[in-house]
């Protein structure tokens, strides 16, 4: 069984048709890349598969259970979808902290110890809402993963990282990889989906088609 | 249509009124004790007005049957296939229209035949009897009817043409509503709510709101009395029925542009009806006495000092200079959130910008006080107070535009430097409207606070207006500085 | 799910801000105002300093000002900054702003309550203690409080508890339409101020159309008006709910959390 399968999806919004009759399947432990050009429609696969959104036709099984049937989200999945977001007034221990207590699974070691691994220090007093975009970003891949999420979602997590930054989350996500995590991506950023991906999808006539 | 001219008369209508008729006779029998107690003796058309004019008659039967009639015939009457013949809403609601006079019509002819047949085997006579000179309670109808109209026959016209005035209204309403929505239950709504509606206005409702009171349009005696004029009833309702004809008229045209219109000036539109509302109640309060034009304005925009306090005037001055720059308030958030780097960079500095619309809002202080002044001068030469010329004329004017112009300039600076110091306007609105607490009596600290300091009631003391204006200019001088500061030097973050 | 959830809704609205600003709230007009009105008006009895005390202080006139900024935005807040969409896989979003519309009524109703409750308990319990208030033992002339009166003549605590919960409940409904309202409308600054542009708007209107009995100021502070039939304060608290009934209602039905 896939782990995540779309069925017949169809979507548009107003007139702009951005999937028809798509179906696809992603397998466990594995890392894919979406590709495709701006606005057509990468962010929007991402919050069906997510359930934020809903196709217009056809369904979207994870683990075998169709989304939405009681708007349901799909659980253990680590998302980052659009802008990161973040409490403006909190530190970013702090933000962490707060999402982590909804499951309240994770120790507050487990956040620090995130924080490091994104690449920020968990002892900065600065609020979020000063926090540079590369910084917020960060912080967003770290809600992503901090709780052993089994799938991730990321949606351009490489946007206004610095260079070592953007080396050292690659090779986060190559090691979460071989702890057994399913992860999707897009980037514009062809480089980073040939050094990253096991598979690579392409959006294009409204379809996705595998190009690796 | 031309079934519906096959029966002019449609002899349903004669079980409609029995119960009519019967009122009538009830009527018809107590006034044999009326007569006998005070020794006087009624005519025919006492027996036709009594029951005519009769409130609890008008407003728990005639007027809600009619009402369900009309919601019955549109309804059951509908039909898409016609309404493409016709080709337009407009036409359809007019083509009702006819329909559901013809109707009323219908039901009125026998409705007064009724009444008049009832009244027969009276004393006849075109002039009043003396039982309508007996001002007491039970006889309203009658003594003011003859108050107000020269001849009996007069006011039973004027009764038939109100009530058909106002049934018209309605109906036109309700096609519009039902082409508009297609929805019987809205109108079956409303045939409840109005029944309601016409209980809780008669019994509860204070005369000070007699023009949204039913039973002032349905009843002669009773819209005359509460207005004290003939005139008024009649206009109401006419101009009611003739917005509603020209919204019958534009109902084809594209919605959305309407609604987006509206969405937009609503604001507007209530701050300047709360305006209105509060200059036609001080006009309307102080009709006693002999005060000129110039009392008047004192009195409407009189808000607070540190020995006069009310709570009407000072909830007034809030609704009326806070009212303006909340709607400011709406402007300065749309600009602060479509406000973006690019946009500043195109501007050049944050100064430009600001001063890109910032002159736009002197213009609207300015139009602000001077309509203010002219509306309430206006209305209350229209009401008849005096246009002499007091010794203070000019600091009066002074007051009004000039400490108005400084007081509301330091309200728009104040929310500015605030809204730009936390990027939150919300945060401007608390602290504004907290300022007003220095407003209060026991708060007022000397008036050295610039919150409503431009209160008219200021003229009835010994402040000096110039005094005032020099205060309110230091304010504006600091918040000034301070704007500039921000503008220029803060490190600006979106 | 719920109540942790609302758990972690307290933990993040209480904070020193919100300590510091409900402190203010709780004890700024007995400290400033009770000095101002002791001794310049005559008192009988404790309730009429009580009485004074918020009539001469500005909370009747801001009263829904005071409470909104305590938490009633705070979903605005995490919607524009995107917060929203890590909460979703974590838990149902439904719940989780239900958490919120509760957290933020707790939290009202407990500064609301504590708003009114502390002054009359210092007024009616600790002062005797100290005899700070100074009251008119010559002649005796007790004048009505107003609509609450009826209470006080039964007990005098009981109207002090009665009469801070009336006052809570209706501030807690104020801050829900806030929030409701920051739920519905992409414009948060109108979203929070309408509660206030209401009770506001709608005294000047009654005051105008001589219907002040049932002005939201005069049903919930009833005191610079004529004792009313009690009946009459149900009527805008009704208005109040009925508006709510119908914000929840066009929020499911909108489905306005998901697609925002
Ligand atoms: N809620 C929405 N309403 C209308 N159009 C939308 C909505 N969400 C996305 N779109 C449109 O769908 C297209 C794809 O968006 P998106 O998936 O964000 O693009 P990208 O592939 O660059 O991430 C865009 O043209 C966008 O305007
Ligand atoms: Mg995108």
């Amino acid at each position: 069984m896939s782990l995540i399968e779309l069925r017949n999806i169809s979507k548009s919004y107003k007139g702009l048709t951005l999937f028809e009759n798509t179906s696809v399947s992603f397998e466990k432990e594995k890392i894919y890349g979406i590709i495709g050009h701006n606005g057509s429609g990468k962010s929007v696969l991402f919050k069906m598969i997510c359930g934020f959104v809903f196709p217009d036709h056809g369904g979207i099984f994870v683990n075998g259970e169709e989304l939405g049937k009681n708007r349901r989200f799909p659980e253990n999945f680590g998302i980052i979808i659009d802008k990161p977001g973040y409490l403006g007034d909190k530190t970013g221990f702090e933000n962490l902290r707060y999402l982590a207590d909804i499951q309240n699974k994770i120790s507050d070691e487990k956040i620090k110890e995130t924080l490091e691994k994104v690449g920020l220090h968990y002892t900065i007093k600065q609020k979020v809402k000063d926090y540079s975009l590369g910084m917020k970003q960060k912080l967003a891949i770290a809600q992503a993963i901090m709780e052993d999420q089994e799938v991730l979602l990321l949606d351009e997590p490489f946007n206004a990282l610095d260079v070592d930054s953007v080396e050292n989350i690659r090779g986060l996500l190559k090691s979460l990889n071989n702890e057994g995590k399913t992860i999707l991506l897009t980037s514009h950023n062809n480089e980073d989906i040939e050094v990253l991906c096991d598979h690579v999808f392409r959006i294009r006539n409204y379809k996705l088609e595998q190009i690796k | 249509m031309i079934k519906v001219r096959k029966q002019v008369i449609n002899w349903k209508w004669l079980f409609a009124v029995i119960p009519v008729a019967l009122y009538a006779i009830n009527n018809r029998l107590s006034m044999q004790y009326f007569e006998l107690r005070y020794d006087v003796v009624a005519n025919f058309w006492d027996y036709v007005l009594i029951s005519f004019s009769d409130v609890y008659l008008l407003l728990f039967y005639i007027f809600p049957l009619i009402l369900f009639v009309s919601t019955v015939h549109i309804n059951r009457t509908f039909d898409y296939t016609k309404l493409i013949r016709l080709g337009s809403y407009k036409k359809w609601i007019f083509t009702k229209l006819r329909q559901l006079m013809i109707i009323d019509i219908n039901f009125l002819l026998f409705l007064i035949a009724a009444l008049l047949l009832t009244a027969i085997n009276t004393p006849f006579s075109m002039e009043w009897s003396n039982v309508g000179r007996i001002n007491t309670s039970g006889n309203e109808i009658l003594y003011y009817l003859q108050q107000y109209f020269s001849k009996p026959f007069l006011a039973f016209i004027l009764q038939i043409i109100l009530l058909l005035l106002t049934i018209v209204t309605f109906q036109i309403m309700f096609c519009i509503l039902y082409a508009r929505f297609q929805n019987v239950s809205l109108l079956y709504f409303i045939n409840g709510f109005m029944y309601l509606y016409g209980a809780i206005s008669f019994k509860l409702f204070p005369a000070s709101i007699k023009f949204v009171s039913v039973q002032n349009y349905l009843s002669l005696f009773h819209g005359v009395a509460s207005f004290d004029s003939i005139f008024i009833p009649f206009s109401v309702m006419f101009v009611a029925l003739m917005i509603l004809v020209f919204i019958a008229n534009k109902i084809d045209q594209n919605y959305k542009q309407l609604k987006n219109l509206i969405k937009r000036y609503s604001p507007l539109f209530l701050y300047g009806f709360l305006c209105f509302m509060g200059i036609l109640f001080n006009v309307s309060n102080n009709t006693e006495g002999e005060l000129s034009v110039w009392d008047i304005l004192i009195v409407t925009f009189s808000g607070t000092t540190n020995e006069m306090f009310s709570l009407v005037s000072f909830v007034y001055h809030v609704v009326v200079f806070m009212g303006f720059v909340y709607l400011f308030q709406l402007l300065l958030h749309k600009y602060l959130s479509e406000m973006s780097y690019y946009m500043l960079i195109r501007y050049k500095s944050m100064y430009r910008w600001f001063l890109s619309w910032f002159p736009k809002i002197i213009i609207g202080i300015w139009l602000l006080l001077l309509t203010l002044f002219s509306v309430t001068i206006f209305i209350a030469v229209l009401i008849g107070y005096e246009l002499t010329v007091p010794q203070n004329l000019f600091k009066i004017i002074y007051h009004f535009m000039i400490n108005g112009f400084l007081q509301l300039l330091f309200y728009v600076l104040f929310v500015i430097t605030v809204s730009l110091f936390t990027k939150d306007v919300f945060k401007s609105f608390i602290t504004l409207l907290a300022l007003t607490v220095f407003m209060l009596p026991d708060f007022s600290l000397y008036n050295s606070i610039p919150v409503g300091l431009n209160s008219m009631a200021y003229m009835l003391e010994k402040t000096s207006v110039f005094l005032t204006s020099a205060k309110l200019f230091g304010y504006i001088l600091i918040e000034t500085i301070i704007l500039l500061f921000l503008l220029n030097k803060r490190d600006y973050e979106i | 799910m719920l109540k942790h959830l609302i758990s972690i809704e307290l933990k993040k609205a209480l904070n020193l801000r919100f300590f510091l600003f409900s402190l203010a709230l709780i004890l700024l007009p007995l400290i400033t105002i009770l000095p101002i009105i002791n001794g310049s008006y005559v008192f009988h009895r404790t309730i009429d300093v009580h009485e004074q005390l918020l009539s001469s202080s500005p909370i009747p006139l801001l009263f829904p000002l005071l409470l909104i900024p305590l938490y009633a935005g705070s979903y605005a807040n995490e919607k524009k900054d995107n917060y929203l969409q890590y909460v979703m896989p974590r838990t149902k979003i439904s719940d989780y702003v239900v958490a919120k519309g509760i957290s933020n009524a707790l939290i009202t109703f407990i500064v609301a309550y504590l708003m009114i409750y502390i002054p009359f308990l210092f007024i009616q319990y600790i002062d005797p203690m100290i005899n700070y208030i100074y009251y008119e033992t010559a002649f005796m002339n007790p004048v009505s409080i107003g609509t609450f009166e009826v209470i006080a003549q039964e007990s005098v605590h009981l109207y002090g508890v009665v009469y801070s919960l009336w006052v809570a409940i209706n501030g807690v409904l104020y801050v829900t339409i806030a929030y409701l309202l920051s739920i519905c409308l992409n414009n948060t600054f109108v979203a929070l101020s309408i509660p206030f542009l209401w009770w506001f708007i709608i005294h000047f209107v009654t005051s105008v159309l001589g219907l002040e009995k049932f002005s939201p100021l005069y049903t919930v502070f009833p005191f610079a008006i004529a004792a009313q039939q009690f009946w009459t304060i149900f009527i805008p608290f009704i208005v109040l709910i009925l508006f709510i009934v119908s914000l929840i209602f066009y929020i499911k039905r909108s489905r306005k959390i998901w697609e925002n």
